[in-house]
């Protein structure tokens, strides 16, 4: 009996030290996890609960400058699948496959892939969203993406660009503004349970991260439309292959609308060929044709090596360097004015006006007006325009150059061109961006207007505008006139090489109340009949300025006078060989006329036209120091034929040209053909019947 | 060795439960029972208090969670309507509905009719008058005043 009770004890004793060694590893294995390991216990605990989240930025808007949303960032769903929680694959597929923009052995291979979760559709729509949430499909779940869209479809569609699926700006302002546009993302720290539902009084911690910045622009929503409407009923009437219209006020640089055919809408910007991308008003270039006179005209009037009132004539041609550059009337123009010549257009006038310049100053000109270089509008992909090399530019280049061939330009620099005309002379900075509001007032971008440089004097400002009316009340633009207001503008037409096609254009300068519109239009590779500019590009002009003055609220006033006034004074040139410079030109203009000095002497050794011709008032007079400059000068030749012998002995005489006269009556030969470039000792032998 | 004890003869006026010490023994475990119970009362409601406040708190959290999501869909929802709006005001869709449902047609000729509202009315102040003509007028005016004027007399 004793020996039984010590075996039980025995057993109790071992069962005991057993039960005990193993209490002892528990609490050892215990003290390991809770004490020496916890941190390590814990942080895996706490990594099956918290989530990181990372917070996408809001992309900045863009405003119009009415203060009207014109691209806006929004929440989307984005279809995501579980694989593994899937359990009918082909039923699942099936049931989507109607709904999403990819087929059905796309989704089912999708959805039975190894991924825990892939995409099946990135940011559809609401309504999208609606009905696949309706279908409750087990293992397909939803995930929140920030997608952009565009409410005025295709307005400004351009200028504005797009962006990707991954919201990074892919052209347009979307792309050069991009670094602002698009915030920083945040973090986020969440504890959920086990069912995903984040538990309330968990960890919640917010890493804030940074919205992209607002972006207000200086285009008017109302005039953009105008022109792309326009722009839309021009492809009704004509047959041309796209077209771009710029709005710009010159007193700022401020683009109030730039218009692009063809069209695409930003929304769904992968439906149209790339071509429809293309913001043809900043990447493309183009020859300017007749519009590109205007350039000519400031700057010969800047350097005062022509007045409004010189003598210039035209026999239909003129010859460079044996080259005939023809006008585009058959007949010429005959003898006109400067102001005339401006009023109809005309090709070789203006070639004897640039040639009066050198080629340094007019190229310094082109230069200066901002041709040859980005006008810094911040659109991606600027186009420079094609102006030749200064060492490969010779006389035929420089005759061609005058009347806007042969040099390429974008429509912006046009644009911007013919603003610093507008603008009292100085070109302005075109701006499209008006301020990057960064939500913090004392951080705000703001783009102030930038005046780029003074490139002509106001008085030659005012004068060439003046003389751009008269294209438009009676010469070349007539077609872009409107009753009551005063606009001044050039019409112009290029041909492309060896093709019967054409780029028509017309910019134009408008009055609206304090400041000067400047409004080009330009239809691009015009084909049939109807192509020239007054024919086409005027009218769009008319039509866009009538509607624009009319929203701008700018009443037409039909008391102002219209029309150019040409002074019909004649004065005798004075003798002025062997006078200082400066007594004979102070002399000159005096007597109302303008002086062109040419060389560095004291004393004045020639002059043209010579003493006692009678000219027009404020006609230009050569002073040269030296015999030899009047020498090398070269002088169109007029076409005689068909003159009194006193009437063509005069016109000979105010250009500079000696004639011979051999019998009476009127001119019906003269010895050297017309438009023939001589020097001025050279004598011309007329032949009067 | 029983000791034999006359339990009659017992004192029973003996006062025992009078005694000092008796008392006091006696009040002092009453005193630490009343206040034994009042603490478990106390830290029980205090226990249920702050577990009730814990539940309380992880509703309200809850509720917060929910009207935070809720918020966040109606600002999504405000959004999307707000790019309708301005889609369905835009200057296209305007013109849409105004030439395809109200059959509206572009006004082929305008004319632009100025109301000129800055003429001014002439008017004549008494300052405009010639001082010798606002002198006769003011003669005439007196003459005419002595002519018309019948003055009352009496009997007398």
């Amino acid at each position: 009996m004793r020996d039984f009770n010590e075996q039980v004890k025995n057993r109790l004793m071992f069962y005991f030290a057993v039960v005990f060694f193993v209490f002892i590893l528990l609490v050892l294995r215990l003290v390991w996890i809770q004490v020496i390991n916890s941190a390590e216990y814990k942080h895996k605990a706490l990594s099956q609960r918290v989530k990181e989240f990372v917070i996408d930025s809001e992309r900045g808007m863009i405003y119009d400058n009415t203060g009207r949303k014109i691209a806006v960032s929004l929440p989307a769903k984005t279809v995501v699948a579980l694989p593994d929680n899937i359990i009918n694959p082909q039923k699942t597929a099936s049931e989507l496959d109607p709904l999403l923009d990819i087929n059905y052995n796309t989704i089912y291979r999708r959805i039975t892939s190894d991924a825990a979760a892939i995409f099946l559709q990135r940011k559809i729509e609401d309504e999208l969203y609606q009905k696949i949430e309706a279908k409750n499909l087990k293992g397909i779940t939803f995930t929140e993406e920030s997608k952009r869209y565009y409410p005025e479809g295709e307005l400004a569609s351009h200028i504005l660009g797009f962006t990707g699926i991954d919201n990074n700006g892919l052209n347009g302002l979307e792309l050069s503004y991009n670094n602002q546009l698009s915030g920083k993302a945040g973090k986020m720290i969440v504890e959920r349970d086990a069912e995903g539902k984040t538990i309330p009084n968990g960890i919640r911690e917010t890493v804030p991260g940074r919205d992209g910045y607002n972006i207000y622009l200086t285009i008017d929503e109302v005039i953009q439309y105008m022109a792309e409407k326009e722009l839309e009923n021009a492809e009704e009437k004509f047959d041309f292959s796209g077209g771009s219209i710029i709005v710009m006020d010159s007193s700022n640089g401020d683009i109030l609308a730039m218009a692009n055919t063809p069209t695409f809408n930003p929304n769904e910007f992968g439906k149209y060929p790339d071509r429809n991308w293309r913001n043809r008003a900043i990447n493309d270039v183009f020859e300017p044709g007749s519009t590109f006179k205007i350039i000519t005209a400031a700057s010969a009037l800047e350097e005062g090596v022509i007045t409004e009132n010189d003598i210039l004539t035209d026999p239909a041609h003129i010859y460079v360097a044996g080259e005939e550059i023809n006008c585009w009337s058959r007949y010429g123009h005959g003898k006109q004015s400067f102001a005339e010549v401006i009023k109809n257009s005309c090709n070789p006038g203006f070639v004897e006006v640039g040639l009066k310049m050198n080629k340094e100053t007019f190229y310094s000109y082109i230069k200066a007006f901002g041709f040859g270089e980005q006008t810094g509008i911040r659109l991606p992909a600027e186009a420079r325009g094609i102006i030749p090399e200064y060492e490969r530019i010779g006389l035929i280049e420089l005759a061609t150059f005058t009347f806007g061939h042969g040099l390429s330009v974008t429509p912006i620099q046009l644009a911007a061109a013919i603003s610093a005309v507008a603008n009292d002379g100085k070109l302005m900075r075109p701006r499209l961006v008006k301020k990057v509001d960064t939500g913090n007032s004392s951080e705000n971008i703001i783009n102030d207007p930038e005046v780029v440089r003074q490139v002509i004097s106001k008085s030659t400002a005012d004068k060439t505008k003046e003389l751009l009316k008269q294209v438009v009340e009676t010469g070349t633009g007539t077609q872009a006139a409107i009753e009551g207001y005063q606009i001044g503008g050039k019409t112009g037409t290029a041909k492309h090489y060896n093709e019967d096609i054409y780029d028509s254009s017309f910019i134009g300068i408008v009055e609206a109340a304090e400041r000067d519109l400047v409004i080009l239009t330009i239809l691009y590779d015009i084909k049939g009949e109807t192509y020239y500019g007054s024919q086409t590009a005027a009218p769009v002009f008319r039509n866009l300025t009538s509607n624009i003055l009319n929203y701008l609220n700018v009443k037409p006033d039909t008391s102002k006078k219209n029309g150019y006034e040409t002074n019909e004074t004649e004065l005798e040139v004075p003798n002025l060989i062997g006078k200082s410079f400066l007594k004979a030109e102070s002399d000159l203009r005096d007597q109302g006329f303008n002086v062109k000095l040419i060389g560095d002497g004291e004393l004045v050794r020639a002059q043209l036209p010579d003493p006692e011709t009678l000219t027009n008032y404020n006609s230009t007079v050569w002073l040269f120091s030296n015999e030899q400059f009047k020498e090398e000068l070269l002088l169109a030749v007029p076409d005689f034929r068909g003159m009194e012998a006193a009437a063509a002995v005069k016109l000979a005489k105010q250009k500079g040209l000696n004639v011979v006269l051999d019998g009476s009556g009127k001119v019906i030969g003269q010895s050297v053909y017309p438009g023939k470039r001589i020097k001025s000792s050279k004598k011309i032998n007329l032949k009067l019947r | 060795m029983y000791h034999s004890q006359n339990y009659a003869n017992l004192d029973t006026q003996s006062d025992f439960l009078n005694e000092s010490s008796y008392n006091f023994t006696n009040v002092k475990k009453q005193a630490f029972t009343i206040i034994y119970i009042f603490m478990l009362v106390f830290i029980s409601v205090s226990i249920l208090l702050y577990v009730s406040q814990v539940l309380n708190i992880n509703k309200k959290s809850t509720k917060l969670l929910n009207l935070e999501n809720k918020l966040e869909t109606i600002q999504a929802k405000n959004e999307r309507l707000e790019v309708k709006l301005a889609s369905k005001t835009s200057l296209a869709e305007i013109e849409n509905i105004a030439k395809h449902e109200l059959n509206m047609v572009e006004a082929k000729t305008k004319e632009t009719l100025v109301y000129n509202n800055q003429f001014r009315k002439k008017e004549r102040y008494m300052a405009d008058i010639p001082k010798e003509k606002f002198f006769l007028v003011q003669i005439y005016d007196k003459i005419i005043k002595e002519v018309v004027t019948v003055q009352a007399e009496s009997l007398e």
